[in-house]
This record gives C-alpha cells, structure tokens and sequence, in this order.
C-alpha cells in the first residue's frame, strides 16, 4: 500500500514540477501570474490525443508533438498579448488578463473537442489513455510511471543545462534581471521572453500528456489542476525555479497522502483542494517568498 | 557627415517631455561632453539616443543611418554601446558571465581575442573574474560595466557618468582610461558627467543642457572659458 501511495505522488509530482517551473518562468519574465498554465497542459494533451488517433502511436511518442504545439501556443500568447502589456501594465492588470486567456483558451479547447468529436467519431471528453505495463526485475510497473519520471528528469536537466551553461540561458538570465540593460548589449529580449514563455508552454504540455494516463480529462482539466500548481509554486518560491521543482514534490506527495488518508476514513476526497489552499495560507504565513527566500537569506 | 547627427530632438517619458529641439553632431574619435545642473535632463538625453524613452520628436543619425525609431538592441548591433550610471551590470550573475553576455553575438574566437585587448586595458578583471557581481565594489562593477562596453567594441561609446561614486583617484583613472580609448582604440565618446570642470578639460565638443534645453553648443574650452555659463550652471 506505502508503495502504491509513493510511486502515485511521485507520477503526480512529475507533472506539478513541469507545470509549476512554467509558472515561474512566466512569473519572472513577464510578472504574469499565469492562470492559463493548466491550458497549456489541457492543449499538449488534445494534440497527443488527435496525433495519436490519427497515426495509432502511443502518446508517450507523441510528447514532443505535444511540447511543440504547446510552445507555439504559449509564444503566441506572449507576443499576441503580453508582449503587447510589458511595461504598460500593473500586476493585477496582467492576472486578469492571463484570466481572460485561461477563460479563451478553455472555450477553444471546447469547441475543438466538439470537431473531434463530429469529425473523427470519438470521445472529444472524459477520454483516457490506455497505459502499457513493463515487467522491471519480476514487477509490474506502469509505462506513466517510467515515462514521466525520465521525462522530467530529462526535461529538468536540459532546463539547467539550457540556463547555465548556453549563451541563450545566460541571456534570459539577464533579461529577467534587467530588461533594458539587457537590450542595451544587444539582446532582443521580446525574442528571449518569447522562448521562456514557448519553454513554459512546452513543458505545461509535455505534463499534460501523462494526466489521462491517470484520470479522464477534457478542456476544464487544466483549470481543475490550477490551484495545485500555484501552491506548488508558492510553496517553494514563485520566482525560483528550483524553488517550484521542490514544492511541486512537496505538495505532489502531500496531496497524494491526504488523498489517500481522507479515503481511509471514508470521506470524500473532495476535500482535496484544502491541502492546496492551507499549503499557501501556511506559507505565506512563515515564508513569504516561499521556501527559495530561506536559503537565498542565508547565501 | 558627423557620426553621430542628432536634429531636434525631444525626449522624455510618457506625456512628459524632459528634453527638447536638441541639436549637436559627434565626430569620428571625438570626445563629446554632455553637462548641466542635477536634474537638467542629460541621462533622458543619453537614454533617448539609445531608444531607452520615448521620443517626442526629431531624428538620431548614426553612420548615415536613421536610428530614430530602431529597438536599443539594434542601436547596439549598429556599434552604438551604452553604459547606464546605474543597474549596469547583472548582479546576479559571475563576472565572467556578464562578459560572456557582452559579447554573446560574436564568434569564440573573436570573443577570445577582444577579450584579451579588453583585460589589456582593464587588467585588475582578472582577479575578480568568477566572483558574482553582487560581492563586487563600486569602483570593481564600474570597471566590468566599461569592459562589457569595450567588449562590444563599439565605434561610439556613450557613458553616463562613469566616475560617480568613485573615489577622487579611481574618477582620474576612468578620465584617463576615456583618452586612451579616443587614442589607443580610435573610439568616439559621448560623456555625461556632473563632474563637469574635469570632464570639460578632457573634451572636444560639449552641449550646456539646463532644464532640458540646449543653452551652449561648441568647443569644451569655449564653454570653459565663458565665466558666466560656468558660474551659473557648473559650479565652476
């Protein structure tokens, strides 16, 4: 059972820490709150399933499909908009915006699920994806399992690679430090941001392919997921990337736990969210910053 | 054709227009002073060549090419480089990194070779080479910020007071190091400076901004030289 429950939160993590490093990526370059990051993931899983359908592949091999249409989407959103607001608008300005989007982006999720639906014959809604089961010294382990762990420890890494050791991270480094600095040493920081934001959409999509492995989803998946990606985010620190890969895992393995305990004791487990909203309340209690800010006072 | 050609040029922020109808031209390994009282609207000026504020009207030429409406990193691409007073490094970056950053457009082994020709005039970077920026001095990040501008190897280097904070000696040596890049490197510089007597003695041409409007244009001894301007505006 303690297994079961383990590797349950460490698939649930996986996805938190992709969705909720798009979050602060989003965060720092353009001080977006983004609430439309669970859309991103809701539009990787929609191009999984419609290629999927189309060539009879596995998703699995359809995650950088995904990551592509989800980065197209997201830069798009960039430069169609926020591009468009930076400099220009407060901070409660862009979370209403990012809302506006969020509220876009589910409609259109919405209606393409209505075309595939009358186009290909098949669940536009509350559709799963069948998982594949690999036998690993005499156990039984879930394809979701193996797959998301590599993914995200792959992607992670290549994350850090990407940021400290290229020229192109060293720039978006010092685009979200200082913009105008940045673009008075030549940079195009409109290009850099608009990476970031393809990089956060990418990876909120690449997440969003391992959710129907899981549970049935449809366009309103992303917004259901929403506040567990905020509060991992809080958790460890909206502005500090290794911050929000740490409360992902954080509040990943909680929610699983308090899942798990709510259903022992025969309640509902849709009390589930609470967990999301005391991890925030908790923390901006004690920790503003979240944690990130404890170890940055000391260094 | 001057190098730089700047015709009428008004800028400011928003709706509030800081600078205006200012004319001058830099030449080829000129040294061009830009002074005036606190508050009189030279670092609006340097920022509004650089595209950094908005522009009311007016034309920026650079090399024969208006630049008025062009995004800053493409000024910078051009060979126009530019060194804020303030926030010109990236603190939370390594020295090492900042310079990388400076130069990001150019191929290793140019970036290798400038480098060198940079550390030759700047050498105490060296010893501060993998420290943050943040655990830098005042005087140590001045020094990065004019290396990561000579990295970029720029034909107009435009500095908006590099000497202040500095202590009196460490302000001599930057007044130094900007003849020798006239001299040595054949740039041409465009100075703000408050500290006005020194600065006027080091330039060519200079340009009297008091409340954001021209009040002198013409040789820096001229300005030097005319007791009245000096007294009223520079404190000389």
């Amino acid at each position: 059972m303690l297994e079961e429950i383990f590797l349950n939160g460490l698939i649930y993590s996986n996805l938190l820490a992709l969705l909720s490093i798009g979050l602060s990526l989003t965060m720092l370059t353009s001080k977006v709150s983004n609430f439309a990051q669970g859309d991103f993931a809701v539009v990787g899983i929609y191009a999984a399933y419609t290629t999927s359908l189309l060539t009879r592949v596995t998703p699995y091999m359809l995650l950088p499909i995904a990551f592509l249409v989800g980065a197209a989407v997201a830069a798009g959103v960039y430069l169609l908009v926020f591009d468009k607001l930076r400099g220009k608008a407060n901070l409660v300005t862009l979370m209403i915006v990012s809302i506006a989007i969020d509220i876009i982006l589910r409609a259109s999720t919405q209606i393409y699920a209505d075309l595939l639906q009358s186009s290909l014959h098949v669940f536009g809604r509350g559709f799963i994806f069948n998982d594949i089961m690999y036998n690993v010294a005499g156990t039984r382990v879930s394809g979701v399992l193996i797959y998301s762990t590599v993914t995200t420890i792959f992607l992670l890494a290549l994350l850090y690679v990407l940021l400290f050791k290229t020229k192109l991270g060293i720039a978006m480094r010092a685009s979200i430090e200082n913009p105008s600095l940045a673009e008075t040493l030549g940079i195009n920081v409109r290009k850099v941001f608009t990476i970031s934001w393809g990089l956060s959409g990418g990876l909120a999509a690449v997440a969003g392919v391992f959710l129907p492995f899981r549970m049935p989803v449809n366009p309103d998946t992303g917004f259901a997921i929403l506040l567990s990606i905020f509060a991992a985010a809080t958790v460890g620190g909206m502005t500090s990337l290794a911050g929000s890969v740490l409360g992902a895992y954080i509040l990943g393995f909680s929610e699983t736990v308090f899942t798990f305990l709510l259903s022992s004791i025969g309640l509902s487990t849709a009390y589930r969210p609470a967990l999301a909203f005391t991890a925030i309340i908790l923390t901006l209690l004690v920790a503003p910053g979240g944690l990130s800010s404890l170890w940055n006072r000391k260094g | 054709m001057g190098l730089l050609v700047v015709e009428n040029l008004s800028v400011g922020y928003e709706k509030m227009e800081i600078v205006s109808g200012v004319n001058f031209t830099v030449e080829k390994e000129e040294i061009f002073v830009i002074v005036g009282p606190n508050g009189s609207g030279k670092s609006t000026l340097l920022k509004g060549l650089f595209g950094l504020v908005r522009i009311f009207g007016g034309r920026v030429i650079l090399g024969g090419r208006d630049i008025t409406h062009l995004p800053p990193y493409k000024r910078s691409l051009l060979g126009l480089s530019y060194l804020p007073q303030l926030g010109n490094t990236f603190e939370s970056l390594t020295v090492w990194e900042n310079l990388v950053l400076a130069a990001h457009d150019l191929p290793r082994d140019e970036f290798t070779g400038r480098l060198e020709n940079v550390l030759e005039i700047l050498p105490d970077i060296k010893r501060f080479m993998n420290r943050k920026v943040h655990t830098l001095s005042g005087g140590e990040r001045q020094m990065l910020a004019l290396a990561m501008g000579l990295l970029r190897n720029p034909f107009l280097l435009m500095m908006d007071e590099p000497t202040a904070a500095l202590s009196p000696k460490l302000a001599s040596r930057v007044f130094q190091q900007v003849l020798e890049l006239r001299k040595n490197h054949g740039l041409s510089i465009l100075l703000v400076e408050q500290n006005a007597l020194k600065a006027l003695e080091i330039g060519d041409k200079a340009l009297l901004l008091v409340s954001g409007q021209p009040k002198f244009y013409g040789p820096a001894q001229d300005l030097l030289k005319s007791e009245e301007l000096a007294r009223l505006y520079l404190g000389v």
